[in-house]
């Protein structure tokens, strides 16, 4: 399994609603609206790094109110 | 004297062409100044010229295509403030993750009163620089990837 942290950066007022509804989608473990430079921190799992992008590209950046997304993968040194 | 193959001519007439282009200085009065993109390999300059000619009369209601100076196959630009579009350009890249708008991915910074689109991924990229000014620049964006797919692998 692939993990990653997605940092995401909202419409002004939209971060509650951002993270309320990245949280139902598969593949989100957590999702929850933060204070800093971003909005909206996700935890996300998947399969391979691919599947990984295909999470945020096709389904996390197509939600209503998200700006810009920056994706961390998580690694063990 | 030996002949030259066709092909080889063509691609030497286009490459031409394509050289004097981009080395013209003469700007007409109604063209917009877009600095043309130099050292073009062949191939990505006739991608480039596909691309130029499958290009929307119109990216957005009310921004129709506009002479550039100088008059090059690697620019184009639509309606006033300008929005320009440069060919062959170096990949996008950028610390964000790419933007995908109808299948065509794209990176994207703030530069001063603009942000540039640059695709991500493709041999041959172009870059889009939009000015604030245009609202709903995903769709503006987006209206350009019927041409891009179709030209530039």
């Amino acid at each position: 399994m692939v993990q990653a942290y997605i940092l995401i950066q909202t419409e002004v007022g939209k971060a509650a609603a951002v993270a309320e509804a990245i949280a139902k989608l598969d593949g989100v473990a957590t999702a929850e609206d933060v204070t800093g430079p971003y909005d909206v921190i996700v935890r996300a799992e998947a399969h391979s790094v691919d599947e990984l992008g295909k999470l945020v590209v096709a389904r996390i950046q197509g939600v209503d109110g998200i700006t810009r997304t920056l994706t961390c993968p998580v690694v063990h040194l | 004297m030996p002949r030259r193959p066709p092909v080889a001519l063509a691609l030497a007439a286009l490459f031409a062409a394509g050289c004097a282009a981009q080395s013209s200085s003469s700007a007409t009065s109604q063209g917009v100044n877009v600095a043309s993109v130099d050292g073009v390999p062949i191939k990505a300059l006739i991608a480039c010229r596909n691309l130029k000619a499958q290009l929307p009369k119109a990216i957005t209601p009310g921004a129709e295509l506009r002479q550039v100076a100088p008059v090059s196959d690697t620019t184009a630009a639509w309606g006033t403030p300008a929005i320009t579009l440069r060919c062959g350009v170096p990949e996008g890249n950028s610390l964000d993750d790419p933007y995908t708008f109808n299948g065509v991915r794209w990176a994207q910074h703030d530069v001063g009163a603009a942000r540039t689109w640059t695709t991500v991924g493709r041999r041959v990229n172009v870059v889009v620089e939009v000015p604030d000014a245009y609202s709903s620049q995903a769709e503006l964006i987006g209206s350009l990837a019927t041409a891009i797919t179709h030209s530039l692998s």
